[in-house]
């Protein structure tokens, strides 16, 4: 992730006050430029939380979106000399809608040839400067559904065929609906063939830009309810649009960076003295959804662990690459005090039972391990969970391999007496799911996903795949239970005889039982 | 005019109009995917083409809508020093020349420059760059007839720069050779590499001239 850009989706055209996004989202802010090549003037966002986009432009209405050709090097030494004073801002917007007659220079026409070599010129400028080298410069949003120029969307797609793959280096969007209900936001409606309200954004990344910029970030930089004023009303308009591009990123779809709202200030669409817009807005923004992490996509809500079946990615816990480990996990074993030595921790492929990969542990020919594969995770202290995971062993000469799941609930290591061992197996040679139940005591528990060999036979092998962490409603019970409890049924422990079963320190001494604090 | 190469150094042009150059002797090389000629500096060592008509562009071809010329194409300089003809149809005495794009090493700031005659005196315009020996630069000079001579250069921008004081109506029509990597009798050598020559009996627009730097620089490593 580029650590200067905000992870948050929400966004506002204009300079608003800071409490608008309160730091959480990108301001666009659209710069009226001129083509003075002795033209110093800049902007300085220092002082902004929000990640700044700045959307220089020759200037407004019939001065154009960008100049005419012949102006065009006067252009570019003002927007070189404009992007030198500038501070605070890494992101720019090429230029803005020029299918649309409103952004033409003296009412020139902008062909799509001039729009794209506009922007590969811009690009050269920006990224020329120094401390602007990796910079974001957007390829400018095509007005919608606007046939002044032609067909809009054949008028993108000219845009985009002339632009070399290597010299794009992100993409800004315009989606609207035709009107105030919520529900236009997830309207399929089509008219004249083109989706007609807010999910025009879909048919602009399906249909409008080729598959070779699908790589490239994605800004909706203007979004409102259409051709009129915001309806002044928290109808949860801005909560659908909000929720709409999270339900996009997390299916995996090119990512989305941002939605901007248009506008703040100056015009018809003006939000500053809409309470009801601000209001929708900040519901909006409790949700905080962010355009990172879903690519891969995040593990199920329910799941607590990263990378819950270790297809994220390896590592190498240790130089000689004895032990792989999936991102987000690491081993604890004895070693150094016979009968224990350091086991070997590989990805595989051979036996799994969720996506493409397992990890193997085991220990090294006729020897003896006792390890984990651990993982740490904060939680809700006093809330009980549930631990569960595939396990497949294999041992020949039977070393009598035992695997086991368990949970410190206290955090720290898993060889500490407090360590909770659920029920252990011994089923050879195939797969199946063991599991623990624990509550936490802090704020921090460490999972495990154990296994030892009694015998220093030859092989002595554990397969993982598939962990879950969720978390357990556990109301109380009288008995433990001998099988593992349904919801809402646990074990009757005192907290002394839960203290005096934990200070056992034994694995396996709870096998599976709930413990609840009395 | 695009270019591919035989083994005796000559190059055919991409147009499908049979305008080979023929190479003069002496050293030359060609190197990678991308068809280029490295010349040496060496006496012959150039490319040149027979005067013919279809060479003489005036600026006032009736056939033409958009009349004027523009020539370019890619350069890589071995050295820095040195007056050099790069690509036209030139003498460098107005009165035997018509049109060409010189690398002025031996003037300060190393101009790329446009050079016009109309048969009696010459107009230049100059565009700095900041050339390299290690690096490809992006060459092209227009003519627009009573209107503006213009020269771009690029390695990291596309820079340009106008003349437009005293422009003639038309270009001399001139019988020398048309050459590149040397004037039309063998001096001014380039000593560099030479890729991807053009030569166009009209004014392309800026717009274009731009269109061909960025759709060609990823050949050249910009």
């Amino acid at each position: 992730m580029d650590t200067r850009h905000t992870p948050y989706l929400y966004g506002m055209t204009d300079l608003c006050p800071d409490n608008v996004l309160d730091g959480k989202g990108v301001i666009v802010h659209p710069v009226r430029l001129g083509h003075n090549p002795d033209d110093f003037s800049s902007v300085d966002y220092s002082d902004r939380r929000e990640t700044m986009i700045c959307r220089p432009q020759h200037g407004w209405g019939n001065e154009g979106t960008l100049p005419i050709e012949p102006y065009m090097p006067y252009y570019l030494q003002r927007m070189r000399n404009f992007v030198s004073g500038s501070k605070g801002v890494n992101i720019w917007i090429a230029w803005n809608e020029p299918n649309h007659s409103q952004e033409r220079p003296n009412g020139q026409i902008i062909s799509p040839s001039y729009a794209a070599t506009s922007y590969l010129d811009i690009r050269d400028v920006i990224r020329s400067l120094p401390g602007h080298d990796d910079d974001l410069v957007l390829v400018g949003a095509i007005a919608p559904w606007n046939i002044e120029t032609g067909d809009w969307l054949e008028y993108m797609q000219a845009v985009y065929a002339q632009l070399p793959t290597a010299y794009v280096d992100g993409i800004a969007l315009h989606a609207y609906t035709h009107g105030a209900h919520p529900d236009l936001i997830f309207s399929m409606e089509v008219q004249h063939g083109w989706l007609w309200h807010f999910r025009t954004y879909q048919q602009q990344i399906n249909v409008g830009i080729p598959d070779r910029f699908k790589d490239r970030p994605i800004y909706i930089t203007e979004t409102n309810q259409g051709d009129g004023p915001w309806l002044d009303y928290n109808n949860g308009w801005a909560q659908n649009a909000y929720l709409e591009i999270d339900d996009w990123n997390r299916a995996g779809e090119p990512t989305i960076r941002s939605l901007v709202l248009y506008r703040w200030a100056f015009d018809q669409w003006k939000i500053q003295d809409k309470d009801g817009v601000k209001a929708d807005l900040h519901t909006a923004m409790e949700h905080e959804y962010t355009w990172t992490g879903w690519t891969p996509p995040d593990p199920p809500e329910d799941n607590m662990l990263e990378n819950h079946s270790f297809e994220g990615g390896w590592y190498n816990q240790t130089p000689d690459g004895i032990l792989v480990l999936p991102e987000g996990w690491f081993a604890e074993y004895q070693e150094g005090d016979d009968p224990y030595k350091r086991p070997e921790i590989k990805p595989n492929q051979e036996f799994v039972t969720d996506g493409t990969h397992s990890i193997r542990s085991f220990p090294p020919e006729h020897s003896r391990a006792f390890s984990g594969i651990c993982q740490d995770v904060d939680v809700e202290p006093g809330q009980w969970y549930r631990l569960s995971a595939d396990v497949r062993i294999e041992s020949k000469p039977s070393g009598e391999l035992t695997a086991f799941v368990g949970i410190q609930p206290w955090g720290g290591s898993i060889f500490e007496r407090q360590m909770i061992w659920g029920k252990e197996t011994r089923l050879l040679d195939e797969f199946q799911q063991i599991e623990a139940y624990v509550q936490a005591f802090g704020g921090r528990i460490r999972v495990a996903l154990g296994s030892t060999n009694k015998w220093a036979s030859k092989n002595n092998t554990t397969w993982w795949d598939n962990a879950k962490l969720e978390p357990w409603e556990c109301d109380g019970g009288t008995e433990p239970p001998v099988d593992p409890p349904e919801p809402g049924e646990c074990s009757a422990l005192t907290y002394a005889e839960t203290v005096a079963a934990v200070e056992q320190g034994v694995k396996g001494a709870l096998e599976g039982l709930c413990i609840r604090l009395e | 005019m695009g270019a591919s190469l035989d083994s005796n150094g000559d190059v055919y042009d991409l147009s499908e109009q049979d305008r080979t150059l023929n190479y003069n002797g002496g050293s030359y090389a060609y190197t990678g995917l991308v068809p280029l000629l490295s010349l040496g500096g060496g006496a012959g060592a150039y490319l040149n083409r027979l005067d013919e008509a279809g060479l003489d562009i005036l600026g006032t071809e009736a056939w033409i809508a958009d009349k004027g010329l523009t020539i370019g194409g890619w350069f890589n300089f071995d050295r820095l020093t040195a007056q050099e003809f790069l690509i036209g149809k030139a003498s460098t005495v107005a009165a035997t020349s018509s049109y060409w794009l010189s690398f002025r090493g031996d003037v300060a700031n190393d101009p790329v420059r446009f050079n016009i005659s109309d048969g009696a005196a010459l107009d230049t315009v100059d565009v700095q760059i900041t050339p390299s020996t290690s690096s490809w630069t992006f060459v092209v000079g227009r003519y627009d007839p009573s209107t503006e001579i213009k020269v771009f250069a690029a390695q990291g921008t596309l820079e340009s720069n106008t003349n437009a004081v005293g422009i003639p109506a038309a270009l001399n029509n001139s019988g020398v050779d048309f050459t590149v990597g040397a004037d039309s009798t063998g001096a001014n050598r380039l000593q560099g590499d030479v890729s991807a020559c053009f030569l166009c009996a009209c004014r392309l627009s800026d717009t274009l001239i731009s269109s061909i730097w960025h759709h060609t620089r990823a050949l050249y490593g910009h």
